[in-house]
């Protein structure tokens, strides 16, 4: 399950009409938005608005860790944007361990698991 | 300049008051004179003359244009400090006019923390494409009230200008965070969304908390990102809540390869808009960052070999981090290009409140409002001659309110996104603060 965050003023009114399955609109000013999110665990919030919180895969060693982010949207303007910004997240915390990587073999590091 | 002490039940009906009668400028006639003077100010009809507070001619010559300051309490809480700029009639910001620059000297005095800015436009204010309203400080809060229509196809930010009204480090003074009543029916919550909490872990992996929401609040600071290589226990900085006057601030980050740290009250956000959660006192492997505030955490540089300039053990500022986020910037950097050079600005700043109150309608197809939490740069630090090992947690989104005296309220709605969670072990997200349109 992703939760598409929004507000009720129209800007997202497109996003919202076409929602993909396995999404849930939420207004993020409904009382209840900010303890369904919370409730998610992984210590995540509300951060952004339009924004999509999803469980990512994100590489902080070799093992991907599942955690669910809150990604900003605010740029897209359909869901094929939406999913390209979800995934940016991931490569890019993978280009990150990568290079993370990289410092531990040029320093004589063993890489763990 | 006018002092005024105000009390009021709401903001709305606070700014009312002040506002009523601030047209009736003093006269300049006062002080001593001899007769020549007199002869020449009476024969050239300027002597006595009440002026009004918005005349050009004669507020260049001033070293500002304020009208009025004093003290405010809102449903009988004190609210701080005030200081009152009055617009008699339509006023009009555009890129072919000087007014830009002399509005910020207008609408903006140099009281930081301590006092609110307010603005009364007795008239229409239209705000043209590129002009930029912020103040050149912080302040608890921003506040216009306008008359007439408000169109807004311009830049107000308060990112940045949240308070520190904590009374300690570089705060100008501590204020008591109160419920700040707007209008009667919407409140502003003396606390906003909670900082992320202390973010620990005792194996390989990484561990953040997000900073939280409050309804009609701020949001809070998020926690530092804490990444364990290999072995350790660690815990990385908490973030402090929102208040009614400033969004929340940062913890500190953590990296260690296998080494164990001990966290204290300064690695965490402080409270009431101070300063973000300085960088631990020990480092090995990795450095350790500080989170957004005011002012932001330095950085640590680490222990190891292969950190260019950096020197281990020492506090300095952040460097490439905590930017001001800028998405409609069609020239932001991209992927993991990095941010500005090492000391500008550093994680320095939190988001603060600005509302504005309209009678008329409120429009704008172009314009922006924003009052959002400070970010890292989506930049990977470890090696070459970064230090920065788990970013420090981002500020927690501001308030952005507009309210709307008639039923076309169709003008930008305001962005107060929390600062966001960089992908390259970047600290936690702020949580967003409130950005909404309602009626006046």
């Amino acid at each position: 399950m992703k939760y598409f965050i929004h507000d009720h003023y129209g800007g997202q009114q497109g996003l919202i009409d076409s929602l993909p399955e396995g999404y849930t609109a939420l207004d993020y000013e409904h009382p209840d938005t900010p303890g369904i999110i919370e409730g998610l665990g992984d210590g995540a919030n509300i951060a952004c608005i339009p924004g999509v919180v999803a469980q990512l895969s994100m590489k902080y060693t070799n093992t991907p860790q599942i955690e669910w982010k809150c990604v900003s949207v605010s740029h897209c303007s359909n869901w094929d944007e939406v999913e390209s910004a979800l995934t940016l997240v991931e490569t890019e915390q993978d280009q990150a361990w990568e290079l993370h990587k990289q410092f531990l073999i040029d320093n004589g590091y063993p890489i763990p698991d | 300049m006018i002092i005024q002490n105000v009390y009021s039940s709401t903001l709305k009906e606070a700014m009312q008051k002040l506002g009523k009668g601030a047209s009736v400028a003093e006269s300049r006639g006062g002080g001593r004179y001899n007769l020549k003077d007199l002869y020449k100010l009476d024969s050239t009809g300027k002597w006595d003359v009440k002026y009004p507070a918005n005349d050009m001619t004669t507020q260049r010559t001033l070293s500002n244009g304020f009208v009025k300051t004093g003290k405010m309490w809102l449903n009988g809480n004190y609210a701080g400090h005030y200081d009152l700029a009055y617009w008699n009639g339509n006023l009009t910001i555009n890129d072919d006019n000087e007014l830009g620059a002399f509005l910020d000297n207008f609408m903006f005095t140099g009281n930081t923390d301590t006092h609110s800015a307010l603005v009364y436009i007795n008239g229409n204010l239209d705000i043209h494409y590129p002009c930029i309203i912020k103040p050149r400080v912080r302040k608890l809060f921003t506040c216009f009230y306008i008359a007439g229509s408000f169109t807004h196809n311009g830049l107000i930010s308060m990112t940045d200008r949240g308070a520190n009204h904590s009374g300690t480090g570089n705060s100008h003074g501590y204020t008591a965070p109160i419920a700040i009543p707007i209008n009667g029916t919407i409140t502003i919550p003396a606390v906003g969304g909670a900082g992320g909490a202390r973010a620990i872990r005792t194996s390989s992996g990484s561990t953040v908390n997000a900073g939280g929401t409050a309804t009609y609040g701020t949001g809070g600071g998020g926690s530092g990102h804490n990444h364990v290589s290999s072995s350790g226990s660690t815990t990385a900085g908490a973030g402090s809540a929102g208040t009614c006057f400033s969004g929340g601030g940062g913890g500190c980050g953590s990296m260690t390869y296998t080494a164990s740290n001990t966290i204290v009250a300064e690695n965490d956000a402080q409270s009431n808009g101070g300063a973000g959660g300085k960088p631990h006192a020990t480092v090995n492997l990795y450095g350790t960052s500080g989170g957004s505030g005011n002012p932001g955490g330095m950085i640590r540089g680490a222990a190891g070999s292969g950190f260019g300039d950096n020197t281990a053990g020492v506090r300095q500022p952040s460097n490439g981090g905590f930017m001001e986020q800028n998405g409609i910037d069609p020239y932001k950097g991209v992927g993991t290009e990095r941010g500005p050079g090492r000391y500008v600005d550093a994680g320095n700043g939190t988001a603060g409140v600005f509302i504005a109150m309209c009678e008329g309608d409120y429009t704008g197809s172009t314009g922006r409002i924003e009052s959002r939490g400070k970010n890292h740069g989506n930049y990977h630090e470890i090696g070459g001659n970064g230090a920065g090992g788990g970013r420090g947690g981002a500020g927690g989104g501001g308030i952005g309110m507009i309210f709307g005296g008639t039923a076309t309220r169709t003008g930008p709605t305001p962005v107060i996104d929390g600062g966001a969670q960089g992908n390259n072990f970047g600290g936690a997200a702020g949580g967003a603060g409130t950005g909404a349109i309602y009626a006046l």
